[in-house]
């Protein structure tokens, strides 16, 4: 029984080590797979196929979150959670369009990104048990 | 054929409609209480329903909008023994075609209905398969084209929805489709997912903050409910959300307002409301899990979505659309498809419906590499041993029935007893860590056993949890 997260962190982005950190301290290193680009993560979507991973894509501009929605076909199966940079109206709307479960903003992921997933675990621990039953 | 359903208490005047309407071609059924009215008008989709004001259980006035926001969406035309100017004009405010005096002529009576009807027919309330958007949506089963013509229908209102069905039948792509064939869809689509946001979080992500509201608020923030202002709120997974939140987001629901965690302002926003759920929440209301009034502010309008055993004549177009998809994400050419691997497919129950349908394409395009076409062999191990199961199974069944000594002697109670037990401290242990969601301490107190003989009771039956 495992949760597996892939995560798009661009390089150089502000609060980029913030949200790897975030990450690191709650998903097993064997159960995290960290891209840095758009077409990093087209990669090694192709070879996640078994149970759909939970993404955490972190837009950190106005650019990166244009790009993720052009790709959005891609994402379409997956669980998001979003990070954003800021809470800006337009920003905020732009990133609906990805079909995220859950929006956060940069600044207050190193607290809530590890509730969130640690939350998703427990309740694919008990799908799973469930299903179990 | 139009369909009028008649609710009114007096039986003679019932069988006298029915058997007016019936002879001028129009298919007829009554009830003589609301309750059994609102059940009729659920079940038999009718066109228009002729409405006493004063029944048994209830003042009809008061039934006109719950009749009104049935799937069917029929006109009412309330019927009453005395003429009221007051109950006419609230009659009307409240959605009533007309108001007819009981005293009525055969030819008053059956003007009215045509005109309701001939208005209904030129309002057409809904919204064409050819025209309506259904990313994602696939098949043409009865059962299918039933939830599209409900889709359509639920995209011109603005009523609360409710979407139900077991897990991986296309809850999300449904409440999505509403949206965006909905006047709101040039605004957001915002999803709650009540099962994966923590308690500590939900509040605020729902209701947005101020600036110091709690420690780490460093600015203030819209929550989601604003962020879904002019556009549809998506409440996913619904059965998950806590019991001390329902209070305060069915108020939300009834007025539009709500106060953002630290402010001591209201805020408004108008957004439309589809909910989502696998769970009976019926059942839930019942053990106390879920508030009563919140499930019938959800259901104004239900949609229920059929489980892929149920259609499973549309496995093949479905296939076809999700290799498409899986190929063009991947880049690699289309393959052909064995007729076994379809009727595989045909035979197998599908527990997790079209999501574990569309796993099983991806790990089937995944397993055929370099062949040209899909067998299947190609599908996963756990389907093809399922398969080969119930095909020797049924095989068994159909052999001719030969006396054989059976093959193990009758097992002893004591064997009995034990597998019994067996079965129930293990169902016992999944639902006890569902209910305390694997929280360990919790649940050894319920339990009465030791943090050691609990894990060493987990491990026995192969049950996974974390602290």
């Amino acid at each position: 029984m495992e949760m597996r997260v892939m995560a798009l962190i661009p390089d150089g982005a502000e609060y980029a080590q913030t949200v790897e950190d975030a990450l690191c301290s709650c998903i097993p290193a064997e159960h995290l797979a960290i891209v840095h680009d758009a077409a990093g993560l087209a990669d090694h979507l192709g070879h996640w196929i078994e149970e759909p991973p939970v993404l955490v894509l972190y837009a950190d501009s106005d650019k990166t979150l244009t790009s993720l929605v052009t790709f959005r076909y891609l994402f379409l199966d997956y669980r998001i959670i979003l990070v954003l940079p800021h809470d800006g109206k337009n920003i905020v709307a732009v990133g609906h369009m990805l079909q995220p479960r859950v929006i956060v903003f940069a600044a207050e992921a190193r607290e809530q990104l590890p509730m969130l997933l640690k939350r998703m675990w427990e309740q694919q621990e008990a799908r799973h048990n469930r299903s179990l039953g | 054929m139009a369909r009028i359903l008649i609710i009114d208490d007096e039986t003679a005047m019932c069988r006298l409609l029915s058997s007016l309407l019936a002879q001028n071609g129009y298919e007829t059924e009554a009830a003589f209480s609301l309750e059994e009215g609102q059940q009729l008008a659920e079940q038999f989709s009718p066109d228009v329903v002729l409405l006493d004001m004063i029944l048994p259980d209830g003042n009809g006035l008061d039934a006109i909008q719950p009749i009104r926001s049935v799937p069917s969406v029929p006109e009412v035309i309330v019927l009453t023994g005395y003429a009221d100017v007051d109950a006419a004009e609230l009659a009307t405010r409240r959605g009533a075609w007309s108001y007819i005096v009981k005293s009525f002529t055969t030819e008053s009576m059956l003007d009215s209905v045509k005109s309701a009807l001939h208005y209904r027919n030129q309002k057409r309330p809904t919204i064409s398969r050819e025209v309506l958007k259904t990313e994602g949506i696939v098949g043409t089963s009865v059962a299918i084209r039933k939830c599209m013509e409900l889709l359509g229908k639920a995209s011109l209102t603005d009523a609360s929805i409710l979407i139900t069905g077991e897990t991986g039948t296309g809850k999300e792509l449904f409440a999505r489709a509403i949206h965006s064939n909905s006047r709101r869809r040039h605004r957001n689509f915002v999803v709650v997912d009540c099962a994966a946001l923590p308690e500590t979080l939900v509040e605020s992500v729902l209701f947005g903050h101020t600036k110091g509201a709690f420690t780490g608020a460093e600015s203030s923030r819209d929550g989601l409910i604003m962020q879904a202002d002019g556009g549809t709120l998506f409440l996913d997974e619904v059965g998950e959300l806590p019991l001390t939140l329902q209070k305060p987001l069915l108020r939300v629901l009834q007025e539009h307002r709500f106060r953002p965690v630290g402010s001591d302002k209201e805020v408004e926003s108008d957004f439309r409301l589809v909910a989502a759920t696998n769970r009976d929440l019926t059942a839930m209301v019942k053990s106390g899990h879920f508030r009563e009034d919140l499930l019938y502010r959800l259901k104004t309008f239900t949609l229920s979505l059929p489980p892929l055993r149920s259609h499973s004549e549309d496995i093949q177009e479905l296939v076809a659309y999700h290799m498409g998809r899986a190929c063009v994400r991947s880049g690699a050419p289309p393959k052909t498809i064995a007729p076994e691997f379809f009727e595989a497919l045909t035979k197998y129950e599908w527990p997790g419906n079209v999501r574990e349908l569309v796993q099983a394409i991806d790990r089937a395009l995944l397993a055929a590499q370099d062949s040209e076409t899909l067998f299947p062999k190609h599908l996963p191990e756990e389907i093809r041993v399922h398969l080969a199961r119930s095909t020797t199974s049924e095989r068994a069944a159909d052999a001719p029935q030969v006396s054989l000594p059976p093959m193990k002697p009758m097992p002893s109670l004591k064997e009995v007893r034990e597998t019994a037990a067996d079965a129930a401290e293990r169902r016992y242990l999944i639902d006890l860590l569902a209910l305390t969601k694997n929280d360990v301490a919790e649940a050894c107190a319920i339990s009465e056993l030791s943090k050691s003989r609990f894990y060493t009771l987990l491990r026995k039956h192969g049950i996974s949890t974390r602290e």
